[in-house]
């Protein structure tokens, strides 16, 4: 063994003994070599305690080798780049690596919090649950939450980029062992697109640290032909350090790939991680299976792990976990395990293995090399705290101790549980398999198979075998393609790799509790989930698994139960007498291995978050220095400063010329829907409160739509262009969900109407002109259209085609001024904005804001649905009763404005509000509470819905929802406004213009 | 009335399409295309021989078929397509369209603004594509000529291929035009078509 790496094997394993790397854990500086995890490094540097348990701070070593690990999680790297909750299994050694143990102070040796382990009597399960009610849950809340946790999360933003990316194949195979390989080989003899997806950074599986033979060579030299047969086909993708994390309809399946670690490239050289979403016609999942620990004594000390975990660190990495080893088993697979150790050149010094008549012809073999066997017997408990030192052993059934074996490395041979989590979530069913003592795959979902020990199938020969037929896609009996499956698999059966049969595949496991023990046996080593608490569990008759999994928090966290399911299961069965498959798994949700956040969103963050839209005039805004803000999901001026104003002051200005002189508006995203056809006036009368049909060609009205409760859901001025030809404007954040809700009535509900419908908001740019010189302005423009008041009143539509470029223009205001909204093609909009500024100059035309329109509507009482309306906001309310009581036929909605609810008092009405007093303020939001209401909190009479200071009244002017507001006007009221207290008077909603006279100068 | 000079959702200071253009990706505007959409009551039987005689190409009668290169019709609907660069005027197709829908109401519409056009081209075409888009690109299974609507980095588009190459042509509602644009040319992340 080498001097720097204590227990690094002299020869063997997968590492490049010519690439050493250094790297640092907890302050300490250690090496290692390329292919390394850092797990392996550790134990080859001789570091035995990485970390501590989420409860009790008990010291913690390695238990495995992968996925399955649930003690040795580490903070990887520092600042911005720091990753909290690492496996040390999963992560490749590189140069300069730091790593950090969590959950421990001062330090993973001396732990502060292992006090709690000392009190472990007062915190079994369900403390949490029964002790922090007295006297309420928030006065530990603080305490607790700074308890809990393990790695920190680093304060900085994540420098990295995520991406997503789709991809299809025709068969996707998860996992490359044996099985998986064979799945690839026979997939890619079809010819299809195949991708094979590896969560370790190298293909291959268990033929990686075991000693195998397929077609009649080393597993080693077999699968470098493999891998580069795949390489060479076109069809076949291999993807390495991807990690298969969730299964979704349709056969998606979501895999991370590590991609670029800067913390080892030093560089900003390409996404840290790439999340696939893989579409497959068929998915191969040879997954795999995690070995199970087994529950004894102190099960939980540094140096005891999984046996198959052993025998990767030997193999793969030429690491011995320890210089005496015990194995403590309850199966078969112990011997094989044994006898790479002893090959590796490492003592072993006893199996204890807990069945009666194990395979003489293993424990001969045992003797054979001068190893005790130990039958019928079961490790009892364990001793040392930082590192195991001897191992009690008992008989079954006893608790008194009959040898004490000096050891540093106990490895554990529990049994399998196949890996079926992605095979669960893609709806397959399972079933207990007695023989191996775990769930195994039942029901095969449509287009899912499954292939190699993630079966239960523990036999290489049958592994390989199955996955060479899953690969080729083996059809369900009665498909009718059984015979042209038969042909096809007949054909290629010279290339399906094979391997020597190597025994029956029977574990013959069979299950051992040492029961009455006082010291805590661990079933789940990262919750600190005991034995005791499963026993308590169950004398509170939490008898379903789901339900003690919540109780007692096994399978919960990081590693979901990998390690702890199955033992927290089949002790409960057994308390409770039932059979382990009559109470069946926990669920497996996504994912199986935790998601780094920023894959999630991938690059859909910042400005990527949501998709805006654009004005055809944003150039233009941009030019007259908008602030632009975003709107719904349009990105839209506020307002345009001018002259080292600020927003305030450029509303003021904006809101003046708009009553003074004449302004220009931005109206471009307003929604705008033509409907045609011989019912379209039917169509339309159906969804407004208004009478559509008396409209006349060249008219246009204001409309609300409902929805079937009588609520507002929409408000626009609909126009009339021809006989069977409307134009529709929704609000701007309505367009394309009262297109969609057209639609659907249009195809499920009235399929009779003879109406089509085109949605053109993007067509059409939309500039309003308003103030008093708006005509003067317009008619400087020369199209040749009247605009007089005679030939286009207030509420009048024209169309033209000047120079081919069509024209509409609308007479109608949403300021309270003479106006037209101008609309013109997209693409001409930008030079009619710039031409109206050019020929008004001299009238001092002013572009304004959504923020200035917003003043000039509410000094106008105009309301703006969304703002001004409520969930439950009707016709009546705002004071339109009237006009759907006037209403001949049929509306939506029109039958439940006669509800009993919608007709009641103390509804909320549309009002006006206005300050009492000079410089009284208003502000939206704000709560309107009776004026002699005395203290706080104090009934609502409803809020303030819209507010502003009007420039042109000279002072604050709102609108609100107050209960029977439209019969309380001149009411005096209090405006409570976090905090501030105003009075103000109930008014009607116009306070501009009451008149109208301005609309139809 | 005064020259209003169009100006494009899609186009550089100069005046000129936008262009975005790296080794292994471009990505050029389409501007000044006319479209049209044909619109005819859905179930109505059309019989679309004069029409399709007029505009020298066929209807298609189902989403994601192939469309010509250069005039393409997209199917968008039941009785409802896009035309795209086409070859005879708004008010014979009107006509013709008429005259297909045997009486049925129909009607064709002027969307050229509506719609901006993007094409993208070179290596990393597809899986630029495939980024935010779930539609199989593969050329096997999406072929030369073939289209897709779909959605495209969340945004309503149509995908269609132009070539074998790998060239693709996008065509998105105008007001998502920039945002489009601004994600297909993020070049904050170069390297995110490794592979």
């Amino acid at each position: 063994m080498s001097l720097s790496q204590p227990f690094r094997l002299d020869s063997g394993g997968r590492i490049a003994r010519d690439r050493p790397l250094s790297f640092t854990f907890n302050g300490k500086r250690l090496s290692g070599y390329h292919g390394d995890t850092l797990a392996a490094a550790l134990l080859a540097n001789g570091v035995r305690v990485v970390g501590r348990s989420f409860k009790f701070h008990r010291p913690r070593g390695i238990l495995g080798a992968g996925a399955e690990e649930c003690n040795a999680l580490v903070t990887v790297g520092h600042g911005a780049l720091a990753e909290p909750n690492v496996r040390a299994t999963l992560q490749p050694l590189y140069d300069g690596l730091t790593a950090h143990s969590q959950n421990c102070w001062p330090s993973v040796t001396c732990d502060i919090g292992r006090s709690l382990d000392y009190l472990h009597f007062f915190w079994p399960a369900g403390f949490y649950n029964k002790t922090f009610i007295w006297p309420h849950w928030h006065w530990y809340e603080g305490f607790i939450r700074r308890l809990s946790g393990l790695g920190k999360l680093p304060s900085e933003n994540d420098p990295d980029q995520y991406i997503h990316r789709n991809i299809h194949c025709d068969v996707l195979v998860v996992g490359s062992g044996p099985a998986g390989l064979a799945a690839a080989l026979a997939a890619g003899e079809r010819a299809r697109r195949v991708i094979v997806v590896e969560q370790d950074g190298e293909l291959g599986g268990s033929l990686l640290w075991t000693d195998t033979r397929v077609d009649g060579e080393s597993g080693w030299v077999w699968l470098e032909e493999t891998v580069r047969k795949l390489k060479q086909q076109d069809n076949v993708t291999l993807l390495t350090s991807t990690t298969a994390s969730a299964w979704f309809e349709h056969n998606m399946v979501i895999a991370v790939e590590q991609v670029n670690d800067r913390r080892i490239t030093g560089e900003d050289a390409g996404p840290r991680q790439r999340l696939w979403k893989i579409h497959a016609r068929e998915i191969v999942l040879a997954t795999g299976a995690l070995e199970q620990p087994l529950v004894f004594a102190n099960n939980d000390r540094p140096g005891i792990m999984l046996a198959s975990a052993l025998q990767q660190y030997c193999g793969r990495y030429a690491v011995a976990p320890g210089t005496r080893i015990v194995i403590a088993a309850n199966n078969d697979g112990a011997y094989a395990v044994a006898d790479a150790i002893i090959n590796a050149g490492i003592d072993v010094v006893a199996v204890i293995d807990s069945r009666q008549k194990p395979a003489h012809k293993s424990v001969r073999a045992m003797h054979e090399q001068g190893i005790t066997v130990f039958q019928n017997a079961i490790a009892l408990d364990c001793s040392g705290d930082k590192g195991v030192q001897s191992v009690s052993v008992a008989k079954r059934g006893s608790l008194e101790s009959m040898a004490t074996l000096q050891c540093d490395c106990v490895a554990m041979a529990g049994g399998w549980q196949p890996a079926v989590h992605l095979f669960t979530q893609a709806r397959g069913s399972l079933r207990y398999d007695s023989n191996l003592g775990a769930f195994v795959p039942d029901a095969v979902p449509p287009h899912v198979h499954v292939a190699g020990m993630v079966t239960g199938e523990l036999r290489l020969d049958h592994a390989l075998e199955q996955g060479w037929i899953a690969g080729y896609n083996r059809p369900r009996a009665g498909s009718g393609d059984e015979s042209s499956f038969r042909r096809t698999s007949e054909a290629s059966a010279d290339n399906r790799p094979r391997a020597r049969p190597d025994g029956d595949g029977a574990l013959r496991m069979e299950r051992v509790w040492c029961e009455h023990h006082s010291a805590r046996q661990w079933i789940d080593f990262q919750h600190d989930v005991t034995l005791r608490d499963i026993d308590i569990a169950v004398a509170e008759n939490y008898t379903s698994v789901e339900h003690l999994k919540r109780y007692t928090t096994t399978g919960m966290a990081v590693d979901q139960g990998k390690t702890a399911n199955l033992n927290a299961l089949l002790a409960l069965a057994e308390r409770s007498g039932r059979d382990p498959g009559e109470l069946g798994m926990t669920t497996f949700r996504p994912f199986y291995l935790p998601v780094t956040l920023g894959a999630l969103p991938g690059r859909n963050l910042g400005d990527f978050y949501s998709a805006v839209q654009h004005s055809p005039l944003a150039d233009c805004q941009v030019q007259a220095n908008a602030l632009v803000d975003d709107y719904g999901r349009w990105r839209r001026p506020r307002v345009y400063l001018r002259n080292g104003e600020n927003e305030q002051q450029a509303i003021a200005r904006e809101a003046v010329a708009a009553r003074t002189s004449v302004v220009i508006f931005d109206g471009s995203p307003l929604g705008k829907i033509e409907v045609r056809g011989p019912d379209a006036a039917e169509f339309l009368s159906r969804l407004y409160i208004n009478n559509v049909a008396s409209l006349n060609v060249g008219r246009a009205r204001y409309g609300l739509m409902l929805n079937e409760n009588g609520i507002i859901i929409d408000d626009g001025v609909f126009a009339r262009l021809g006989e069977e030809h409307y134009l529709v404007h929704t609000t701007s954040g309505g367009a394309a969900r009262i297109y969609n809700w057209m639609e659907a009535l249009l195809q499920g509900d009235w399929p009779d109407l003879d109406v089509i419908l085109t949605p053109v908001t993007a067509q059409w740019a939309n500039i309003a002109v308003s103030g008093p010189h708006a005509r003067e302005l317009l008619g400087r423009l020369e199209t040749g259209i009247d605009l007089g008041n005679q030939a286009l009143p207030h509420m009048a539509v024209t169309c033209s085609v000047i120079e081919d470029v069509p024209v509409r223009i609308l007479r109608v205001s949403f300021t309270g001024e003479l106006c037209y909204e101008i609309n013109v093609p997209a693409d001409c909009g930008a030079a009619l904005w710039n031409c109206l500024l050019r020929l008004g100059d001299d009238l001092q035309v002013a572009p304004i804001g959504v923020e200035t329109l917003m003043v000039l509507r509410i000094e106008k009482g105009y309301l703006h649905v969304g703002s001004d309306t409520d969930g439950y906001t009707t016709p009546v309310d705002i004071g339109w009763g009237h006009v759907a009581d006037g209403k001949q036929g049929e509306f939506l909605g029109k039958r439940s404005l006669g509800r009993t609810f919608n007709l009641g008092h103390g509804r909320l009405e549309f009002v006006g509000l206005t300050p009492a007093q000079q410089g009284g303020v208003l502000r939206a939001g704000a709560h309107v509470i009776d004026a002699d209401y005395q203290g706080a909190p104090a009934p609502t009479q409803g809020y303030v819905t819209s507010a502003c200071y009007s420039p042109n009244l000279q002072r604050y002017a709102g609108l609100g929802l107050v209960r029977d507001g439209r019969s309380r006007l001149g009411e005096e009221v209090k405006v409570y406004d976090d905090g501030e207290v105003h009075a103000a008077v109930i008014s009607a909603p116009v306070a501009w213009d009451p008149e109208g006279e301005r609309l139809h100068a | 009335m005064p020259d209003l000079k169009p100006s494009f959702a899609l186009q550089g200071t100069d005046g000129r399409s936008w262009l975005f253009e790296t080794e292994r990706l471009k990505l050029q505007a389409v501007n000044d295309v006319r479209k049209l959409r044909l619109q005819v009551k859905p179930h109505a039987e059309l019989d679309p021989t004069p029409l399709e005689a007029l505009i020298g190409i066929t209807l298609p009668a189902h989403p994601r078929e192939k469309a010509d290169e250069e005039h393409p019709a997209f199917w968008l609907a039941p009785n409802d397509w896009l035309l795209v660069n086409p070859v005879t005027a708004i008010d014979n197709i009107d006509i013709a369209l008429k005259e297909a829908a045997n009486g049925a109401t129909s009607c064709v519409t002027d969307v050229s603004d509506a719609y901006s056009i993007i094409d993208i081209s070179g290596e990393d075409a597809a899986p630029k594509l495939a980024e935010g888009c779930s539609v199989d690109l593969d050329d096997r299974v999406f072929p030369s000529g073939r289209y897709a609507l779909t959605r495209l980095q969340h945004l309503s588009v149509i995908i269609h291929r132009l070539d074998g190459a790998g060239k693709f042509r996008v065509l998105v509602d105008r007001s998502m035009a920039r945002f489009l644009r601004d994600w297909l040319g993020d070049d904050n992340n170069p390297m995110s078509l490794l592979r």
